[in-house]
């Protein structure tokens, strides 16, 4: 109770609520997600109290993965990964003449699922904490190995391309003075190098102006014509929907959890898993993809839940679990909070921090979409014209803040390119991102390692728990291997032979 | 010259949904192998240039210390093997098509980089309202090229944003060289 009362202060209620709503906003109109949106707000925070930036960011976070639902259930396009799903029975439900019912049904769901990860982020995070206090520099050393080729292979459908991009993270975020022993790497004399690519210009480029440029080069001027008219009172939907799904949302909101600790799936997973398991579970599998209500609590729930679980192991290991999490993380390191187990020993208060602002940014969300679904709507008529030159002055301004230095804005402008040029190629940008913010962790891990046993690396096979972690990376590589040797057979000869 | 083609809206695909969009699919054919290819070789060369750096680097001897260059030399590594299985086996994905827009991407970029020079040279005050002038008319059809929205525009947003990062975060705005 304590910790609930010296965390609630008027300007971090008024972050958690203006984070919300600037989630919620950018969630909404697709092609902006949730990423996008807290590289937009992580230079908003500089001023702040780390307990204001906390609230803020949470808030864009839990917003961004919720807002997906508007341009899903009324243009049929999923604002955010997390609500591809949620547009296979939202969208026909609203066609139907019901738009009031599918986004009254999205909005309860992402709070009952935001209550369930709460639940799950509360409960499971002091446990695996606590067994992470434990390990030593061997365990993290392969644990982070584990989570770094979690991302890359699931991140993208071809493993090479999601390999290559984490081990270009962690050569980019080997730049500039090494750990342990400073001495300089890939600065080529530039000083604007040393301290290594600052976060803010990498953040805001890979994952803005790339998309900027991606959405600019696919979609040009246009803006989607859509009805965007709400018709009806309330949430439009009655305590019996309710009643009738509750076991639909708690297996749904389950199974977001579970996939949210895991790194590299997080709510795009978790909301396509959970609908898969309704449709299956459902006495009328018939009525999915026609607007069945069942299809929208479960994506819509799972992928709000899945939001506590992917803090799991951001909080207690230092590993975000996609690449949400991983600018989250980034704000957070900003700020000078590392997360990790020593998080709940050391800083025990920013914990509670975390969780009590999770809580609120769940009820706020719920509150600000069912007040403002008349208004939210509206957003995806915002015409490129003023939204994205908007957009850049606002970011270009914020990558210079982090440093005082034009060289920030500059290579904003640089990464945005590279950005933009890599996910042509096909190139999955969170494994680059957590790769860069993983790779100190790792490089001071592994020489602490092979200092503390003189020079021996047996240790990190001999080690179970680290030989566990290895083989589990291993494992997840064979099977990626195998699995695309099995649908390269699958595949008429003469293709298969084309691709080899 | 694009303004036929904004008269048909398309649909926007997040990032990441390249398989629900309704782009042409990338299939292991032409583009898409050779784009693998050709990436795969960019990354071999950057691999083998991290290499090469890495092993000329003059480092200290710390007792038992692996050095500064291991980790990102298995990096470079990994690297330059994801990029040979990218050669030797172009994947059925392949790169992801671009739209058609190239000259208002390239217009769009253009307007940024003389944003980012000119925040540098004459400052916020000044860079802000013109980039913002010159991108709303970049982003407008022809009948939406009105002076008067765009002025408006610019100015708002300069204030606004300069009032959020100056007065609310005490940010020190660009103030140029002049």
């Amino acid at each position: 109770m304590d910790a609930l009362l010296s965390v609630l202060t008027v300007d971090a209620l008024t972050a958690v609520a203006v984070g919300s709503a600037i989630g919620l906003v950018i969630g909404a109109v697709p092609g902006l997600t949730a990423m996008m949106g807290l590289a937009l707000l992580l230079p908003l925070t500089f001023g702040m109290t780390p307990g204001a930036a906390i609230a803020l960011l949470l808030g864009c976070y839990i917003g961004g993965i919720a807002g997906g639902l508007v341009s899903s259930t009324l243009l049929g396009m999923p604002g955010t990964p997390s609500s591809i799903a949620t547009t296979f029975d939202a969208y026909p439900m609203a066609r139907k003449g019901q738009p009031t019912r599918a986004l009254g049904i999205g909005v309860t769901a992402s709070l009952f699922g935001g209550i369930l990860g709460f639940i799950g982020l509360i409960t499971l995070a002091p446990l695996v904490a606590n067994v992470a206090l434990r390990l030593g520099p061997f365990e993290y050393f392969s644990i982070t190995a584990l989570a770094l080729t979690l991302v890359a292979v699931l991140s993208s459908d071809n493993m090479p391309k999601g390999l290559a991009a984490g081990f270009l993270g962690l050569l980019g975020g080997s730049i500039g003075f090494a750990p342990i022993d400073a001495t300089e790497r890939f600065t080529f004399g530039w000083e604007h190098l040393w301290g290594g690519i600052a976060i803010l210009p990498l953040v805001i480029g890979l994952f803005a102006i790339s998309e900027m440029l991606r959405v600019t080069m696919d979609e040009g001027r246009a803006i989607p014509t859509v009805d965007v008219r709400y018709r009806g009172v309330g949430l439009g939907l009655k305590l019996a929907d309710l009643t009738r799904s509750w076991w639909n949302i708690v297996r749904s909101s389950t199974i977001g959890i579970v996939i949210g600790v895991l790194p590299g799936m997080g709510g795009a997973a978790a909301n396509l898993v959970a609908y898969a398991r309704a449709k299956q579970a459902s006495p009328e599998p018939d009525t999915f993809g026609k607007g069945a209500p069942d299809g929208i609590w479960a994506p819509e729930s799972s992928n709000s839940a899945s939001s506590g679980g992917a803090l799991v192991p951001m909080m207690t290991l230092g590993i975000p679990g996609d690449g949400v999490t991983a600018v989250l993380l980034g704000g957070l390191i900003i700020h000078g909070i590392q997360p990790g187990p020593l998080l709940y020993t050391d800083n025990p208060d920013i914990v509670s921090t975390i969780f009590v602002y999770f809580a609120i940014a769940v009820v706020i969300v719920f509150a600000l979409q069912t007040a403002g679904m008349r208004i939210f709507p509206l957003v995806l008529r915002v015409p490129r014209r003023y939204l994205f030159p908007i957009l850049v002055a606002f970011m270009a301004v914020g990558a210079y803040a982090g440093s005082y230095q034009i060289a920030d804005t500059w290579l904003m402008v640089f990464l945005g390119i590279v950005g933009y040029v890599l996910v042509r190629a096909g190139l999955p940008l969170s494994p680059l991102l957590l790769g860069y913010i993983l790779s100190p962790i790792v490089e001071t891990y592994f020489r602490r390692a092979v200092m503390t046993s003189e020079g021996d690396y047996a240790p990190f096979v001999t080690r179970p728990a680290s030989a566990i972690f290895l083989l589990a990376a291993v494992t997840v590589i064979g099977c990626a291997v195998w699995s695309r040797k099995r649908a390269v057979r699958s595949l008429p000869s003469n293709t298969a032979s084309r691709i080899g | 010259m694009d303004d036929e083609r904004d008269a048909c809206p398309s649909r926007p695909v997040p990032d990441g949904h390249a398989a629900q969009s309704d782009r042409p699919p990338t299939g292991p054919r032409g583009p898409a192998r050779s784009g693998d290819r050709v990436t795969g070789s960019v990354l071999i060369l950057l691999a083998v240039a991290a290499l090469v750096h890495l092993f000329s680097l003059d480092v200290s001897e710390l007792n038992d210390d692996p050095g500064p260059h291991i980790v990102p030399g298995l990096a470079a590594a990994g690297l330059g093997m994801s990029g040979l299985a990218m050669v030797v086996r172009p994947g059925p994905s392949g790169v992801s098509r671009a739209g058609t827009q190239r000259h208002l991407t390239a217009g769009f970029l253009a307007v940024v980089v003389g944003y980012v020079g000119l925040l540098g040279v004459v400052g916020y005050y000044i860079a802000t309202p013109a980039f913002i002038i010159t991108a709303f008319w970049l982003f407008s059809t022809r009948t939406e090229r009105v002076v008067l929205p765009a002025v408006i525009t610019a100015a708002l947003v300069t204030v606004a944003v300069g009032l959020i990062f100056n007065a609310g975060l005490g940010v020190v705005l660009p103030e140029g060289v002049f």
